[in-house]
């Protein structure tokens, strides 16, 4: 075995890489960049080194820099992680070239399956069923047009040397087909350096299954079952699951043994993954070999208890198979939900910001594989996930309902996640019934967006929080900093009775607590809604009174609240916005009210023309001075390495430019003046 | 001597600032301090007291990590001042661990940078930042400017990876109040 091995990639992965490491008694050496000098990952190594700048390019892809820390610090082999350079061949050439040891395949594997279109030739002559489509050296778009037209519509345009979503485009009609070819070969050159695209028939209730695969790299090839990650959006995955579900045992036998033969094909080394388009009945068809350590590989670990880096290690140190197919086997089920800062209500914009609180679940209640901490910045630079959420149980409705009570306890503030989201997910009936496909999202896509809606549990846990603090507040060590100190707080042995201000969906409302006389655990609160303080002095305030009950009991940072005989736990976080309220079925911002005025604390103006997050402009799409119409791209930018387009509100012109291509730009600055034309 | 060093309050403004001013013998320390004292640019500052009066103060403040158009945010800490009868006792190693531990308890994700002489600074855990790619915005310092991270600079640690070639140099920036020292020299 290795006595020291570098992690050439950063975040969750390479925690996860050097924890496996250090069991083993494996010395791991930290690679990283400028963003990341004091990052979780930096600190789970024995060693650390710096690499360069905090864009990828410039560090993470810096494949010298990356081979020569390994020389300095004398490690003996190079694990590439996820992402980054996983996948690149050269680097796996380079990395063997000096001396050091590649923890992957061999580069030529790499180089055979790195390009969609050979992988593909290769499949089909190995016999394993693949997907009608284009996939020729001729890149003119006329090309693409014409055998758009013979595959069908809609296709499928996808970066040949892509992965992850990057670079991939949906095509419904041949007038999208022009935009999507030029974004998508903008997006495949700065991912992957590379802008050569594929089409294939985008099949359209599709199931993305996948098996997991090892090699020795000396003919022996075995696999640990499938996972299922169709649940996708934006083609990127957010919920995967081991053993796939509703899948007949033949069309199950059928696809793993396709897999191991992808695998052979190849003379396959390390850990694979083969993925596959399952249409729901009996057919599946390849789609791409990645090969490489997947994002989603616990659920895998999970199901058959074996810890996939460990074998990565082992294979790559030329030690044969742990087990034999016979002897790898499956028990129950298992899910991973990825957690990422991001805001499902827009169209999953990647959410910027400081984790100014982040606590996940206990570790009986959940796997989480976390790159990420509590005082870290969500930058523009890197992937925005946060954690992965994995559990696992004897069936899979089990293992669903523990991912929701898991999910209740993933806790961030500072920046927005989807955790509401992967909840309803999560508990959403279809997927009870494993009713899965790449289009879950879309088709129940009314049940899952859903706004963040107030209850009373809510305004219970929250009042709840504000009479704690102005107890405390009363206490000589404690800061008077609240503006609720200012306010009657409760008081021991008074008549307890406060008001407070509450933020409420339609303006401000008033919330008087009173102490119920007969049992002294138990609150009753009056609600005025759209009472500001101003209308109230000036007689107008028009909102309705209603009350509710509650009793709330504090066990540690947890809250037990109880309205109408409902329990639910429930924890509250200051934000600089206010408080964020965090309950079993449902996460709720409320806002700093200034009790004069009653306006809400944020006012934050919302213009499209505006850089919707810090990133860096690539493309001005419109001309100055000449008309557009409504939902005409006029700047493109990347943020988050994902594409995101500025597009006019309303028919118009621009008047002015105020970036240019390669500008790094804020969130909110002004990016376009654009004038409607009356 | 009992000494004991805090954050720096409203009231010890004054004496602070007179202990820089006789610490450097000229004005532009000082006010540089008054400078990231209205621009609101301190991330962390202390100061020791001994016998009733102040004897050490250190400020930290942003700084920015710059390549390209790419830039992520660091810390600087300057200045460093010991008032000249009570150097030599220790009070200058004890504001400035107090002030490296404030800065890294709010931003302990970020690299921090220091200009001065690395003979002082090593015991600090500061490192010629030169050789690991960082050069200071004002030019080529040799081993005088330094860097270190909050928990990892005593490990083997921040090291260079590649040589010296000069594309994978970034440039870091202090804040603004600093732009009174390029005004005194045309």
């Amino acid at each position: 075995m290795f006595a020291k091995i570098l992690i050439a990639n950063r975040g969750e992965i390479a925690v996860r890489i050097a924890r496996t490491a250090r069991r083993m008694g494996v010395r791991t050496v930290a690679v990283f960049s400028d963003a990341d000098a004091g990052a979780p990952h930096v600190e789970a190594c024995d060693e650390a080194v710096r690499i360069g700048p905090a864009p990828a390019r410039d560090s993470y892809l810096k494949s010298e820099r990356i081979i020569e820390a390994a020389t300095r610090t004398g490690a003996e082999a190079i694990h590439p992680g996820y992402g980054f350079l996983s996948e690149n061949a050269d680097f796996a050439e380079n990395v063997e070239a000096a001396g050091c040891i590649f923890i992957g395949p061999t580069a030529e594997t790499i180089r055979a399956m790195g390009s969609k279109s050979a992988a593909k030739d290769l499949m089909e002559a190995a016999g394993v069923p693949t997907t009608p489509g284009y996939q020729g050296a001729d890149q003119s778009v006329e090309t693409f047009r014409r055998e758009a037209q013979r595959i069908g519509y809609p296709v499928l345009l996808k970066a040949t040397a892509g992965g992850g979503g990057k670079g991939m485009r949906r095509v419904d009609a041949p007038m999208q087909l022009a935009d999507a070819v030029a974004s998508a070969q903008r997006e495949g050159a700065a991912s992957f350096g590379d802008d050569r695209l594929l089409i294939e028939k985008y099949i359209e209730t599709a199931r993305h299954v996948e098996v997991q695969i090892f090699g020795d790299g000396k003919g022996a090839v075995v696999h640990l079952f499938e996972r299922d990650c169709s649940v996708q959006r934006r083609h990127q995955k957010i919920i995967e699951e081991a053993p796939a579900p509703n899948m007949p045992p033949d069309v199950r036998a059928r696809l793993l043994d396709a897999g191991v033969a992808a695998g052979a094909a190849v003379d396959y080394r390390g850990a694979g993954t083969v993925e596959f388009l399952y249409d729901g009945g009996e057919n599946v068809y390849f789609m791409e070999m990645n090969t490489r350590l997947q994002v989603e590989h616990p659920v895998t670990e999970l199901i058959t208890g074996v810890d996939l880096v460990e074998w990565q290690l082992r294979v790559a140190a030329g030690e044969p198979l742990p087990l034999l197919q016979d002897a790898i086997r499956e028990c129950g089920a298992a899910v991973e939900a990825r957690i990422y800062a991001e805001k499902p209500d827009a169209s999953f914009a990647p959410s910027i910001g400081r984790l100014t609180h982040l606590a996940f679940p206990p570790a009986d209640m959940a796997r989480v594989d976390s790159g990420v901490r509590a005082g870290q910045d969500i930058t523009p630079h890197y992937d925005p996930m946060i954690a992965k959420v994995i559990v696992s149980a004897s069936d899979r409705k089990t293992a669903l309902k523990r991912m929701t009570q898991a999910l209740a306890r993933v806790r961030a503030v500072g920046v927005d996640t989807n955790t509401d989201f992967l909840r309803r997910l999560a508990s959403h009936p279809a997927m009870m019934a494993g009713d899965v496909s790449t289009r879950f999202i879309e088709t129940y896509d009314a049940e899952l967006f859903l706004p963040a809606i107030a209850c009373d549990h809510a305004r219970a846990a929250l009042l709840h929080h504000f009479a704690r603090n102005a107890a405390a507040a009363a206490h000589p060590n404690h800061a008077a900093d609240s503006p609720w100190t200012s306010l009657q707080g409760f008081r021991l042995n008074k008549p307890a009775k406060s008001v407070f201000w509450i933020d409420e969906a339609d303006g401000p409302a008033l919330a008087r607590v009173t102490v119920d006389p007969r049992d002294p655990a138990a609150r009753r609160v009056e609600l005025e809604t759209r009472a500001s303080a101003a209308l109230l002095r000036a007689g107008e305030a028009d909102g309705e009174t209603r009350a509710f009950a509650y009793r709330a009991a504090d066990q540690g940072d947890e809250t037990s609240i109880e309205v109408d005989g409902a329990r639910k736990a429930a924890a509250v976080i200051e934000t600089a916005g206010g408080w964020r309220v965090f309950l079993d079925d449902r996460t709720v911002d409320f806002a700093r009210i200034d009790p004069m005025s009653g306006a809400r604390g944020d006012a934050a103006a919302e213009g499209s023309l505006t850089a919707p997050m810090p990133g860096v402009v690539t493309a001005l799409a419109a001309e100055v001075g000449v008309h557009v119409d409504a939902g005409a791209t006029l700047v493109m930018m990347e943020a988050m390495k994902m594409e995101h387009a500025i597009k006019a509100p309303v028919a118009g012109k621009v008047a002015a430019f105020r970036v240019a291509v390669g500008d790094q730009v804020g969130e909110g600055e002004l990016l376009v003046e654009f004038e409607t034309v009356a | 001597m009992d000494a004991k060093t805090r954050i720096v309050s409203h009231a010890d403004r004054p004496q602070a600032l007179e202990v820089v001013r006789a610490a450097f013998e000229q004005d532009l320390e000082a006010q540089l301090v008054e400078r990231m004292w209205t621009d609101g640019s301190i991330i962390a500052e202390c100061v020791t007291h001994a016998d009733g009066r102040i004897v050490s103060y250190a400020a930290i403040s942003p700084a920015t990590i710059a390549f390209g158009s790419e830039a992520v945010p660091a810390l600087a800490l300057a200045p460093v001042a010991v008032a000249p009868e009570s150097q030599r006792n220790g009070f200058g190693e004890q504001v400035v661990r107090a002030t490296i531990d404030a800065a890294f308890a709010r931003h302990p994700g970020r690299l921090m940078f220091v200009l001065g002489d690395p003979a002082y600074y090593r015991r600090f855990d500061f490192r010629p930042a030169a050789a690991v790619g960082y050069q200071w915005e004002g030019g080529d310092v040799g081993d005088a400017f330094q860097v270190r991270s909050k928990d990892r600079a005593s490990a083997p640690g921040i090291m260079a990876a590649a040589g010296s070639d000069a594309e994978r140099r970034s440039i870091v920036r202090y804040c603004n109040a600093f732009s009174i020292f390029r005004q005194e020299t045309p």
